[in-house]
């Protein structure tokens, strides 16, 4: 910061500089234990608006593949590492069953454990439930201080704190992070985030040990979550981006060799990842940077001891060299045809419309469609239309960090846009650059606020003489101005305070450097023009609007973020609620209940068949073998389960006894209004059926003119299928037959009648119905 | 096989036929899943020398169910009951292996000629049945009883009379019955019978309609941890099923609806527990989670009921797993002389329904500290005990712990049977978890403020350097 104006020096003797100097340690110090009380706070802060889901339903695990993980923890708890390394889970994917230590993430199992463990080492004896469900928020107050630490290393102090108040609320964030939902995405974002501070920090130095701390930051993540090949993609093109734009420093080449052939290295620990570090198409460029950056040092190497000529020809011969190298690589991988490991997902992020075209399973999932425009606002609000604003501060002040930032946010945007699901990578990218943009207009707003109390302070100043009592009024001006901001949440108050301190300090240090000045405990006055003026200096009414104008923003998106995780994302999926007419909240607690009885009422060994999406909850519920569940990897298996569900009741019953089924579960919404249901699921199953099973045509499904309808329209095959049967069978008695998802009144579904299967339990809201599949007795009778 | 064992009372009587049943009258009630007889026996001593106790008898077929056997004394004048002494004994005279004995002891010896009233109460004598025990649909439910029509008896009797109280009106057989006997509207009656020998046993059996379901724990658990900051946190476990006929075949949420709002049926879809009037934090979950439907009433003088709703509605032969745990003030139960303290624990199950535990287990965890440790006897509660040392959220020494074990209790027989564990404990232990606590933070906090400190004074140096340089 450059010092204000051409005031004359005034000489200070040793003595002062003496004083000058303890009391800005005693200012550094005080600084440091706000900054310290703040991010506690924020700490606090993130963890606590997570708990909405525990106090409104229960301390409970949330979805689907929460579940799963919740269940391999504890047989990773109960049994110990080794046996979990090798666990063969033969209750789901009957009669496949599933390699589960090899086919998993394992770090959120092993986070959970080893905080289960300290936790009992020290004498808590908590429940290993309660610690999954309170995994996701302690994480995400980690994932805020790491943020912190990230916008600090590209930015400066002010807007860490900003940045990690921002990214503590962020809605897109906390609907994979609230209590209860025990994903792997709640702990990998952390480590993402930590480890791309500690990149840029290795970028910055250019030290092989902050390298080293990335990659085992790396490898946590990769140990997490899927999601790893985001970062190994963003890295890369990160230093290719540095490359062309000239930033290329010894610092980049020491932070990325490191980076790539340690991670590299450590990523082919965990099991699922193995080989595919090196053999699969996505992390294909990050090997590819990592032969040009060093192709790049190496040319550069050269020609710092060739001439010109001799270089160009190197160059040359180089060129020729590193093509028939590629083209012969591009060959091999065809020959061995690696081009068939891009997995669909990939494909899906590279060409949107690839998974609504080939493959029904990936497109099925609601969280793999692309993002709504709506989803962007509600997901991170504020953080929309303050990033552009970071993304012009960064540019404006280029640095190797903010080109990191940069890149980041570019490429979060285009990938959230393609799938609903990466929002949760953009929301810390959003986080951060609005941060930066927030805090940097505002320490411009202020700035100019200031400058002209400086300027008034400064004459009195030269009257007065007074240097001594620089640091007490500084601190008792931030206190004055804190107030000012009034009353907004304590959060931002707090952060407002330790913002303006920032400015402060920076500004004091200017003054300890010059000596030229001294503050007053004036506050700002109106009407002054700034006499002499920075560069950046504007009219301080408009400063004062633009400041209030912040902080109506910043209420607003904290409200906004408060409401959306009370509202919408604080739901277990597994219990409903719903206001009754006297404004009580009335409980569906369907779930549990069908899948107690199962767990209660049913041989042990019993199998249940239902579609894929309740796999893991009847596994971890119901404690029952499941034929399919939430992880996918066998197409044909899910499309055989599909085929039951929609062929006539004689052709499932076949289906259903190859598979060795004891019983069907079916989730049906119709009585209550319930609409995620199998019914409406209903059209996946056919098409991901039809994607093995040729003889499946989704048109015989829907109704002549071509719509999905039950009524009386309904299509033929849809009317004769088992789902439809066991979803409407004796609806007529209960609900007088009238759908109230499809708003249909369905015509003769009193007669429907089973011959092979027979109900054996439905639950309160009929949301789910349980249909045993009949035994023929020793004689082959029925 | 009737004869043979009338022989053998014979050949046996004359050696100790020193005491003889004046008057026996039965009252058996089956309108429950156990049969529960009670038994006023007035005794007589015929013999020359006083009798110091007399045998009961079952015959085995009747006490496979047998829950718990309690006698009194029953005092002509106050009508006060006291319990006797009890034993189970093998060597009841005249009695082969397949039956069970017990030896009970008079208060006094019985001085010849003198007579006495004791009452005896068996839960589970005779056999109780569903008839048939698998159910279709909406079927209604029937119970068949076997029992005897005489009271199996070492002694001979001079006049019994049995009466048998039944759930309904609606009996579709009666076998074996000997005149006279008189059946009106939900009793049968028989008798009287006069002079039956020793070891008389004449089976009947009677079919009638009840068609309700019967909650059975298999396993009953019931914690208490005791801690003298003020509340004894109680937990209870049960692992039910409906005793009822095993529902079999398809089961309609339709038929399921109607017939429970009509009010018939073996489906049991709640249940009431009394807790006690100073519970609080009532919790009701099971191994996923909460129970979302339970209602817990304003507190009475004595109790505190909670409607525990089931999950799910239990058919006949449909198991369920759940726990409430809650809260008690101990003051209410603690009864202390300086170091020397008696907790006083109602260890039956809460449940308010004719609830059989098939094995009903009480732990209970005392503070932190306590030594001295035992459990006071009772007379009339048979258990198993083990003890061990637990150690739950932050405990500093560890907590003495009794696990005892009870076989087939009914939870209605004996409602407020409680035991009493005596120990020593110094109240000022209490804090011992806090100090520790503080300790650890303390030492925390100081390590870090020495850390900083260090850091701070560090930086400071380089600072000064730094200026020093410049």
């Amino acid at each position: 910061m450059a010092p204000p104006g051409a005031v004359d020096p005034i000489q200070v003797g040793d003595q002062s500089q003496q004083h000058e100097n303890t009391a800005n340690v005693a200012l550094r110090q005080k600084e440091m234990f706000l900054r310290t009380i703040t991010l506690s706070l924020i700490c606090i802060v993130s963890f606590s608006i997570r708990l909405f889901s525990v106090l409104r339903y229960e301390s409970i695990i949330h979805e689907f593949d929460p579940w799963f993980n919740f269940r391999s923890t504890r047989v990773l708890v109960e049994e110990g590492s080794y046996k979990f390394w090798n666990w063969f889970d033969s209750r789901s994917w009957y009669p496949l069953g599933r390699i589960v230590g090899g086919t998993v993430y394992p770090g959120i199992m092993y986070t959970a454990a080893f905080m289960y463990n300290i936790l009992h080492f020290l004498g808590f004896q908590v429940n290993i439930r309660d610690v999954c469900v309170l995994t996701a928020p302690v994480f995400s107050a980690l994932t805020a201080l790491s943020a912190y630490a990230l916008t600090k290393e590209a930015s400066d102090t002010a807007s860490g704190i900003v940045a990690a108040a921002i990214i503590s609320i962020v809605p897109g964030y906390i609907s994979r992070s609230v209590a209860g939902s025990y994903d792997n995405e709640g702990v990998a974002i952390t480590a993402m985030i930590f480890c791309f501070y500690l990149w840029t920090k290795a970028v910055n130095t250019g030290s092989l040990f902050w390298s080293g701390m990335a990659t085992l930051s790396y490898l946590y993540m990769v140990a997490c979550w899927g999601g790893y090949f985001f970062l190994i993609n963003l890295i890369p093109v990160y230093v290719l981006v540095l490359l062309f734009t000239g930033r290329y420093s010894h610092r980049l080449y020491v932070a990325y060799n490191t980076f790539y052939v340690l991670g590299t290295l450590l990523s082919m620990q965990i099991r699922f990842v193995g080989f595919n570090a090196v053999q699969t198409f996505e992390h294909l460029g990050a090997f590819g940077t990592f032969g040009l950056i060093n192709l790049y040092c190496g040319t550069n190497w050269v020609r710092s001891f060739t001439g010109p000529r001799v270089f160009k020809s190197f160059v040359r011969w180089l060129a020729l060299f590193t093509l028939s190298v590629l083209v012969s690589l591009v060959l091999v991988s065809f020959a061995f045809d690696s081009s068939g490991r891009m997995t669909g997902r990939i494909r899906t992020f590279l060409d949107p419309t690839y998974a609504s075209r080939n493959i029904p399973i990936i497109a099925s999932v609601s969280e793999h469609q692309p993002t709504a425009w709506g989803s962007y606002f509600f997901d991170l609000h504020l953080t929309v239309y303050l990033m552009p604003i970071g993304l012009y501060f960064c540019f404006k002040k280029l640095s190797d960090a903010n080109m990191f930032l940069i890149t980041y946010g570019a490429f979060a945007v285009y990938f959230s846009g393609v799938m609903v699901r990466i929002m949760l990578v953009l929301a810390p990218a959003a986080s951060v650059l609005s941060a930066i943009g927030i805090s940097e207009t505002l320490k411009c707003c202020f700035r100019s606020l200031q400058a002209d109390n400086d300027d008034e302070e400064s004459s009195e100043a030269r009257q007065s003489t007074g240097s001594s009592t620089a640091t007490a009024g500084t601190s008792t001006v931030t206190s004055g101005i804190s107030e000012d901001s009034g009353r907004s949440e304590s959060v931002k108050k707090s952060k407002t305070r330790i913002r303006v301190r920032k400015t402060k300090s920076t500004k004091t240090e200017t003054k300890t450097e010059t000596k030229t000045e001294s503050q007053d405990t004036t506050s700002a006055r109106q009407g002054q023009a700034p006499k002499r003026g920075r560069s950046t200096v504007i009219p301080k009414s408009v400063a004062l609007c633009m400041v209030a104008g912040a902080f109506s923003l910043l209420h607003q998106y904290v409200r906004h973020a408060i409401w959306a995780t009370s509202e919408a994302y604080s739901s277990p999926s597994i219990v409903l609620s719903s206001r009754g007419s006297g404004g009580e909240r009335i409980f569906f607690d369907d779930y549990r209940e069908a899948y107690y009885w199962l767990r209660q009422n049913t041989a042990e060994d019993a199998k249940v068949m239902s579609w894929w999406d309740y796999g893991y909850q009847i596994s971890g519920m119901a404690n029952r073998t499941v034929i399919v569940d939430n992880n996918t990897w066998n197409n044909s298996h899910i499309a055989t389960v599909g085929k039951a569900m929609n062929s006539p009741e004689e052709v499932s019953y076949k289906v259903a006894r190859k598979l060795d089924v004891d019983y069907v579960l079916v989730v049906f919404g119709g009585l209550v209004g319930y609409s995620s249901d199998d019914i409406n699921k209903f059209l996946w199953m056919v098409r991901i059926a039809s994607s093995v099973d040729s003889s499946v045509k989704e048109k015989d499904y829907l109704s002549a003119n071509g719509g999905y309808t039950v009524g009386a329209n309904a299509g033929k095959a849809l009317v004769k299928s088992l789902m439809y049967n066991l979803c409407y069978y004796r609806f007529g008695d209960g609900g007088q037959g009238y759908d109230r998802v499809r708003q249909t009144q369905m015509p003769n579904v009193g007669s429907i009648k089973l011959k092979y299967f027979e109900e054996a339990f439905t639950s309160e809201h009929w949301m789910v119905r349980i249909y045993r599949v009949k035994k023929p007795d020793a004689r082959g009778w029925m | 096989m009737k004869h043979f064992a009338l022989v053998l009372a014979l050949l046996f009587a004359s050696v100790h036929a020193t005491l003889e049943n004046v008057f026996v009258k039965r009252v058996i009630d089956v309108s429950s899943s156990v049969p529960v007889s009670k038994t006023t026996i007035t005794m007589k001593n015929t013999g020359e020398q006083p009798a110091p106790y007399f045998y009961l008898a079952f015959k085995c077929t009747d006490a496979k169910e047998l829950a718990d056997v309690w006698v009194t004394e029953k005092k002509q004048s106050t009508k006060r009951l006291q319990a006797l002494d009890i034993e189970m004994s093998s060597d009841v005279p005249g009695l082969d292996s397949f039956c069970r004995g017990y030896k009970v002891s008079f208060p006094e010896p019985l001085a010849p000629e003198a007579e006495i009233t004791v009452e005896v109460r068996a839960d589970g004598s005779g056999m109780l049945n569903p008839a048939p025990s698998e159910i279709k649909g909406l079927s209604p439910q029937y119970m068949r009883y076997e029992g005897s029509s005489y009271f199996y008896s070492p002694y001979s009797t001079k006049s019994m009379r049995t009466v048998l109280v039944l759930q309904s009106t609606d009996v579709t057989s009666k076998k074996g019955f000997i005149d006279p006997f008189k059946h009106s509207k939900k009793r049968i009656e028989m008798g009287p019978y006069t002079d039956v020998a020793p070891f008389s046993y004449n089976q009947v059996s009677v079919r009638f309609k009840n068609d309700r379901g019967f909650l059975v724990a298999r396993l009953a658990e019931k914690y208490f941890y005791v801690s003298h900051w003020g509340t004894i946190t109680v937990r209870e476990e049960y692992q039910v099923t409906n005793a009822a006929a095993r529902h079999e075949g398809e089961w309609s949420r339709v038929d399921h609806s109607s017939s429970y709002t009509a009010g018939y049926g073996t489906a049991l879809s709640d249940v009431w527990a009394n807790l006690p009037a100073d519970a609080h934090n009532v919790d009701y979950r099971d191994l996923i989670g909460n129970i979302t439907s339970s209602r817990l009433r304003g507190a009475s003088k004595e109790q505190r009921p909670v409607q525990l709703t089931f999950r799910y509605p239990m058919m006949g032969g449909w198991n369920n797993h759940f726990w409430i745990t809650y809260d008690i003030s101990l003051k209410n139960y603690l009864k202390s002389t300086g170091n020397e303290h008696v907790v006083e624990l109602p260890i039956f199950p809460s449940l308010n329904t004719d609830l059989l535990c098939q094995k009903l287990r009480v732990r209970v965890l005392l503070p932190d500290g306590a030594s001295d440790e035992r459990v006071i006897d009772h007379p009339s509660l048979k258990f198993s005990m083990e003890r061990s040392i637990e150690r739950t959220t932050l405990t500093v020494i560890g907590r003495p712990t009794f696990l005892l074990g009870l076989e087939r209790v009914r939870s209605k027989s004996k409602h407020f049977a409680v035991i009493q564990v005596r120990y020593k404990y110094n109240e000022a232990l209490v804090w011992i978890t806090p100090l520790f606590l503080g300790g650890v933070v303390l030492l925390l906090f100081v390590s870090f403020l020495a850390c900083v400190r260090n850091g701070m004074s560090g930086e400071n140096e380089a600072e000064k350097e730094k200026l020093k340089s410049s």
